[in-house]
């Protein structure tokens, strides 16, 4: 009763933290939606074979590479094998190559790549007119795309735009052609794709019933006996652990959507419970005589924290009861939002999985309990002799546990500050936020201890003056440390994460603009345009430099290389052993030459066969030169002359001979071979960007899916899409902690002021005029608000350099750190106009309506 | 303990320190007061007076001496059982009026129940209001109270527990002549009918002139003891005592 009906009388001050928690719940509502929506699916195109088999994968998930696929040979045997399995209509490895549709000269968006006809099989589509494709220039596409049989298709693979005819057309999406033409462009094989007898009956909605109970019984039989057989070789995925076998690019989305879900989660989270708890310090503090004269009238402290909490809870479910709803109604556009933005694949949508509400209404009554836990305790620990004191006299001096607590939090961000610095990719993000958050919390559990000697710094300069405002101003801050501190919290927390947010971007940007710039000393770039990456008749019709990116394999785990030619060597800068052996003519596959592995070395004519000395590694397969990164080397422990055993992108295997090490400069990959070889090996690698001399007309590009751009705008624009979604990401975070922060700032400054109107009402009685109280309300609000805006500096600017030194290192160039002035003057602006409104307002209404109030206080 | 006094204190020493200084606030007191009696104790600014007060009801600790209320050494409780002391067997009005804002008159009237988790008895918070003479205001929020009338609503609620002793600190301190006058004749009923023993602390001659017997402190000694006088007789002890003093 009494917390219910503290709240009825409290609720214009609890309105900013029960806000506060209705968008926190709101929030999670949104994104726990989302995180469990964002699950992986199985691609469609599998969609009705119910057992596939796909090659190991890395151990880190997140390398995002394409799991080193079987060498066709090895697939094919073993899909001879998996075919005889009981159950099992057919076993059909996929051949996939890059092929994509072009119309009128402009890349389709969509599918990208083309199969073999019998893989069509795998995802239930069956002729809807037409005929299968047979001869090299025959294709089926999907009916989607509106072109009929008989007519003529251009299709931009990695070599170039190639013509083909329609044969035929299935229903849905797709590009398929003779699996002779799928077999000998393609690489290695990614997956073995089962069906198994019902389903070979049963046919598009083969899908529909795959996971029924019967299916899933005989699933699980096939998927057993398909485990024996491939053994270590491979990976059996049955139901919807199939959604494994998505596309990379689409494992790699829904990975840096699931970033930036988590990351506001947290950010939201961490935000609600530090406004929680500053709103609930405060007030604890404002109502001292209330809780003393409780603990008066009989109340143990054990009641009385009690009390505290029961009104957060309720402050919490009434917060909950809020955001629940918007959340809900929020997630649909947000997703589609998330689509849209690219932090989602295009297959994704919401489920809206009831756990993920109450789960939020749990977090939202948590956070509150938790933001409200020290408060609580004080409150426990108010004597009853506070009811009798004339005035509650602020500041005792700050706790030993604050200090410690303090002290913990700082090191806490240091420690995330170290890890930043070790940290890579989107994880040094994370760390830069985390060593933020951290260093926010110090800031403020040690902020009564730093503010009083900033405000004394600070309005120093002024201290001479005659009139009185200074003077109390200096007064008010100094002597109410705690007081003032939470005020500080707020603006500190907001500034400090807007700066920092934005500063990393613009840290991280002007390290990639400027290593673009001199990458090549070009004066144009040619960019895909609507593709992947750009094909060979692309690179040749830009005529420049580049690199042919590509993936080798250690074991299972992906090394990433890059494929170059002669005229790349003036970017490369020798520290031992000599290019000049890089570019031996391409290694002679083993299916290619007549002979075992062994003997194909000679016929690529190898200056000097191989001795096979004890101590040295055993040489499988042909021999490929290299030169590697001095970074590489080092961490992997090559050496010029060492000798390798990997396997190439095609899955067969090879060994690297390093001919000579680079130093110096950012290269494309730790791996550099000849062009052509990569070629031979992985026929759909596509190259990234070309770099000219010379400018490169719009025309000489037409139909390749390609652009070129000024090396100006090109180092002035996003590298890639990778640097848009970190963008937009940012802007995001910074939004959130943003307008988290400003409703902190406001609601902290209304109740500094509602607190203070005994304090005023002394002022005026002593003679200050009205608009002296303003002025002073003004003017301490001010000196509040510029104390917290340069600790939120100092905490930025120390993760910041945590980030910069973290990308040095990782880099090995220096990187400047930037402050984003622009962001920060903002955001201390908004800060000051809003806290000065909302502590100068109250006053001005109190000031109408003042006499009857204050009895009851 | 074989005294028949509800509260009673023998040698009472506390000081306080601030900074070098230490303040001798009660300077060896003795004192007994007696079951349904009604004691004011008065003294100057800084004499002692509030001190004794909250020592006497356990709000603070003593130095040196004893205390015992309804028979109960304060000496040897906890924090927590002298809250249960308080609450169970001692009331408090004070100069502010105290009342929680948020609550009705009723239900500030009912909170010392509802704190020891006893069911609050309709009857019995109506009864104590009426003794007040508030019966009609019980829904009324402390806001939409007179000064005297809060101060009745805290009487109430001192007695709605049946205390065995009921402390007063200035209660008329923030009021008019008429409403102190309604407040004074309110605890002497209390006294009078019920046999409610009352520890008034007082600056105020009239008001101590309610009192059945006024014991004057001085620099934390009992310096006086008068009874059954008028406010006039009280005012010439005091100005006597003080120039003494």
């Amino acid at each position: 009763m009494i917390a219910l009906a503290s709240l009825r009388e409290r609720w214009r001050s609890l309105l900013g933290t029960l806000l506060t928690l209705a968008v926190a719940v709101a929030v999670l509502t949104v994104c726990g939606l989302l995180l469990v929506s964002a699950r992986p699916v199985a691609p469609e195109r599998y969609a009705a074979s119910p057992v596939l088999i796909r090659p190991v994968p890395p151990a880190a998930p997140e390398a995002f590479t394409e799991p080193r696929p079987w060498p066709k040979e090895q697939a094919e045997a073993l899909a001879i094998r998996l075919a005889a399995v009981p159950g099992v209509s057919a076993a059909v490895p996929v051949h996939r190559f890059y092929a994509q549709v072009l119309r009128d000269g402009a890349p389709v968006a969509g599918e990208r790549d083309a199969s073999n006809w019998s893989a069509a099989a795998l995802g239930g589509h069956v002729l809807a007119t037409g005929r299968a494709p047979a001869g090299s220039g025959e294709v089926v596409l999907g009916a989607s795309l509106g072109m009929p049989v008989g007519a003529r298709v251009e299709l931009l693979t990695a070599a170039g735009p190639e013509q083909f005819t329609v044969t035929g057309t299935v229903r849905g999406a797709g590009t398929w052609v003779a699996d002779s033409v799928a077999g000998a462009r393609a690489g290695g094989v990614p997956l073995i794709g089962l069906l198994t007898s019902a389903d070979a009956d049963a046919d598009a909605d083969a899908d529909a019933d795959a996971g029924d109970g019967d299916g899933d019984g005989r699933d699980a039989g096939v998927a057993a006996a398909a485990t024996a057989i491939v053994g270590a070789d491979g990976v059996v995925l049955v139901g919807d652990a199939r959604g494994a076998a998505e596309p990379v690019d689409d494992a790699r989305t829904r990975w840096i959507g699931m970033q930036v879900l988590s990351a506001l989660s947290a950010l939201g989270l961490f935000v609600s419970v530090f406004i929680v708890a500053s709103t609930f310090a405060f007030a604890t503090r404002q109502r001292e005589r209330e809780l003393g004269l409780l603990r008066l009238l009989g109340a143990v402290p054990r009641q009385v924290r009690r009390w505290v909490l029961g009104e957060v809870v309720l402050l919490g479910l009434l917060g909950g009861a809020v955001g629940i709803p918007v959340g809900l109604l929020a997630a649909g556009p947000v997703a589609r939002w998330l689509v849209r933005t690219g932090f989602e694949p295009a297959s994704f949508t919401v489920l809206y999985q009831p756990v993920v509400p109450v789960a939020a209404m749990a977090a939202g009554v948590l956070v509150a309990l938790v933001g409200a836990w020290a408060a609580a305790r004080r409150a426990a620990r108010v004597g009853p002799l506070a009811a009798l004191r004339a005035a509650a006299v602020d500041d005792r001096p700050v706790t030993l546990v604050r200090m410690l607590a303090g002290g913990v939090a700082l090191a806490a961000a240091v420690a995330a500050g170290v890890a930043a610095t070790r940290a890579s990719g989107a994880n040094l993000g994370t760390y830069a936020l985390y060593a933020a958050m951290a260093l926010v919390t110090a800031g403020s559990l040690l902020a009564p201890v730093l503010l009083p000697p900033a405000v004394r710094l600070l309005t120093a300069p002024f201290a001479r003056g005659r009139g009185a405002t200074v003077l109390l101003v200096r007064q008010h801050v100094a002597t109410a440390g705690r007081r003032s501190a939470a005020a500080a919290a707020p603006v500190l927390l907001c500034v400090a994460f807007t700066v920092l947010i934005g500063g990393m971007v613009q840290t991280t940007t002007a390290y990639y603009g400027l290593n673009r710039v001199t990458a090549a000393d070009a004066t144009a770039v040619v960019v895909p345009d609507g593709t992947p990456g750009l094909s060979d008749a692309a690179v040749t019709a830009a005529g420049g430099l580049s690199a042919l990116p590509t993936t080798l394999y250690d074991g299972v785990e992906p090394l990433p290389a890059a494929g170059v030619t002669p005229a790349e060597h003036v970017l490369l800068t020798v520290a031992d052993g000599s290019l000049t052996a890089l570019h031996r003519p391409p290694p002679v596959r083993p299916s290619d030459a007549a002979g075992p592995a062994e003997q194909a070395v000679p016929a690529v004519g190898l200056p000097r066969p191989l001795p096979a000395g004890p101590g040295r590694a055993r040489s499988v397969g042909p021999v490929v030169p290299v030169a590697v990164t001095e970074g590489f080397a080092a961490s992997a422990g090559w050496v010029t002359g060492s000798t390798h055993p990997v396997f190439g992108p095609d899955g067969r295997p090879i060994t690297l001979e390093v001919v000579a090490v680079l130093a110096g400069g950012p290269l494309p990959a730790g791996i550099l071979l000849d062009r052509a070889a990569v070629r031979a090996m992985d026929p759909s690698a596509l190259t990234v960007v070309v770099y000219s001399g010379q400018p490169v007309p719009e025309s000489a590009l037409g139909g390749l899916g390609a652009r070129p751009l000024s090396a100006a705008a090109y180092a002035a624009s996003s590298q890639d899409e990778d640097d848009r979604l970190v963008w937009v990401f940012t802007a995001l975070l910074i939004a959130v902690s943003a307008g988290f922060g400003l409703l902190a700032v406001v609601n902290t400054m209304l109740m500094s002021t509602t607190g203070r109107a005994g304090d005023l009402r002394v002022l005026k009685l002593s003679g200050a005029t009205r608009g002296q109280v303003l002025g002073l309300l003004a003017a301490e609000t001010a000196v509040v608000v510029a104390t917290g805006a340069a600790l939120g500096l100092a905490v930025a600017v120390a993760a910041l350099a945590a980030l910069a030194r973290g990308l040095s290192v990782q880099l090995g160039v220096p990187v400047p750190m930037v402050i984003p002035w622009g962001t920060l003057a903002a955001t201390v602006g908004v800060c000051l106009v809003l806290a000065v409104a909302a502590a100068t307002l109250p006053a001005l209404a109190s000031n109408a309506a003042g006499r009857g109030r204050g009895s009851a206080a | 303990m074989t005294s028949t006094a509800t509260v009673r204190l023998h040698a009472v020493r506390k000081t306080y320190r601030t900074g070098a200084h230490t303040v001798t606030a009660l300077d060896g007191v003795s004192a007994e007061f007696t079951a349904g009696s009604f004691t004011a104790v008065m003294g100057a600014s800084g004499s002692g007076k509030s001190t004794l007060l909250q020592c006497a009801a356990g709000l603070d600790t003593v130095d040196s001496g004893q205390i015992t209320v309804d028979g109960t050494d304060l000496a040897g409780l906890s924090e927590h059982a002298r809250t249960l002391l308080r609450r169970d067997r001692i009331g408090f009005v004070f100069q502010a009026y105290n009342l929680v804002g948020a609550l009705t008159a009723a239900q500030n009237t009912a909170l010392p129940l509802r704190l020891a988790r006893r069911a609050p008895q309709g009857a019995a918070v109506a009864q104590a209001l009426a003794e007040v003479g508030l019966a009609e205001r019980a829904g009324h929020y402390p806001a939409q109270l007179s000064g005297g009338e809060q101060q009745r609503v805290a009487i109430a609620r001192a007695l709605i527990t049946r205390p065995a002793v009921l402390f007063a600190d200035e209660p008329t301190g923030a009021l008019d002549s008429t409403s102190s006058a309604v407040v004074l004749a309110a605890l002497r009923r209390l006294v009078d009918g019920h046999g409610q023993t009352v520890v008034m602390v007082t600056h105020d001659p009239a008001a101590a002139a309610v009192a059945d017997r006024v014991l004057v402190l001085a620099d934390g000694r009992l310096v006086d003891e008068i009874t059954g006088a008028d406010p006039a007789r009280i005012a010439a002890r005091l100005a006597a005592g003080a120039v003494a003093a």
